[in-house]
């Protein structure tokens, strides 16, 4: 353990996972193939089916929520984590095999090079399981535009398309801001919001999502008002405080 | 046969706090509920007043309103109770998790400062 590099010096990758964890293995298996900076972080979001401790390999952190919180507790699991151990910052990948592991890297020299606090990957095709032309798909569209075009508007024109993406790296600097804040259950246009409105510098690079390898979309048509109904409140909580956080 | 209805149900409510099926942090606005409602039920005055003070004509509605009122109010009340302790379920979470994550953390890498 003598080269283990202080936590400083590495970046915390963690996978929230609910239910999916067929991949898991694989996915770690991955990152680790990417280099020694990375330190790997599995959060439970409450699963039925449970991960067994003796699973994933010994140097994998892992904690398992007693319920189903959503995406936010689980960002806010991670970025407390990193906060407090010091970890240079923090990259989310989801455990359903859709994020492309090997662009992790350029993630992180997004990060390293200190010109974005929050660096997105942009998806250039969807693969979200949401794709098609039944009616579930066109609400989806129109959500995402919906939110897309608010986002646009809370930001003076300054967040990205993909506002969705949860393949996503922060720095220790915005881990550390966007703790402040209360995350929702789909936190990811939220903080790409926050980001923009506390002053935070916010990046892209270009992933390709792969078809979902294991389970369905977790967000059907009530989770999609939900998460309708929630962004909706945060964004007049926005306007209604009229003036960035800082 | 109004003092009796009142009495049973404030009777209940101590029952239900002294069981433990009600946190008396939780009773008090259901208290007041009663003592209102307990109130307009005794006495015509009252109702006659708050009608009065509405601009209701008949005041057997002014009893419906009240109630509505108290209704609404209850349930912003319990709203907001669990409401907070959400919060405060998320914030215990957040820190077993941390604590968890730490003793895991200091296994993985034992000469990294906490």
């Amino acid at each position: 353990m003598s080269s283990e590099p202080a936590a400083k010096d590495k970046v915390l990758v963690f996978l929230p996972t609910y239910n999916d964890h067929t991949e898991l293995l694989r996915i770690i298996r991955e990152i680790e193939s990417q280099g020694p900076e990375y330190r790997i972080l599995v959060i439970d979001d409450g699963s039925t089916q449970v991960v067994e401790p003796g699973s994933l390999p010994d140097h994998v952190l892992q904690v398992r929520l007693p319920d189903n919180f959503g995406l936010g507790v689980c960002t806010h699991v991670a970025f407390d984590h990193a906060v407090r151990h010091g970890y240079r910052a923090v990259i989310r990948i989801d455990a359903d095999g859709q994020h492309p592991v090997d662009r992790i890297p350029n993630l992180r020299r997004a990060l390293d090079e200190g010109s974005v606090d929050l660096c997105i990957g942009a998806r250039t095709n969807r693969n979200d399981g949401n794709d098609g032309n039944g009616f579930r798909a066109l609400v989806s569209r129109l959500i995402r535009q919906y939110l897309s075009v608010v986002a646009r508007m809370a930001t003076a024109g300054k967040s990205p398309a993909d506002i969705n993406s949860g393949f996503m790296g922060v720095s220790l600097k915005a881990a550390k801001q966007l703790s402040r804040f209360s995350l929702e259950r789909y936190p990811e246009p939220q903080i790409v919001v926050l980001a923009l409105r506390n002053g935070l510098r916010v990046g892209t690079v270009p992933i390709e999502q792969a078809p979902r390898a294991v389970g369905t979309s977790t967000i059907g048509l009530s989770d999609g008002a939900a998460l309708f109904y929630r962004f909706n409140m945060f964004i007049i909580g926005e306007f209604l405080q009229g003036r960035n956080h800082k | 046969m109004k003092l009796v209805a009142v009495l049973v149900v404030t009777l209940l409510l101590f029952y239900l706090v002294r069981r433990k099926l009600l946190h008396v942090d939780f009773s008090l606005p259901w208290l007041l509920a009663i003592i209102v409602l307990g109130f307009a039920s005794l006495s015509e005055g009252f109702v006659s007043w708050v009608a009065r003070l509405l601009g209701i004509v008949d005041p057997p509605l002014a009893v419906i309103l009240i109630s509505l009122f108290l209704v609404l109010g209850l349930t912003t009340f319990l709203a907001v109770a669990l409401s907070r302790l959400r919060y405060r379920q998320i914030s215990l979470v957040r820190h077993l998790a941390q604590m968890e994550l730490s003793s895991q953390e200091k296994k993985i890498a034992p000469n990294h400062p906490d």
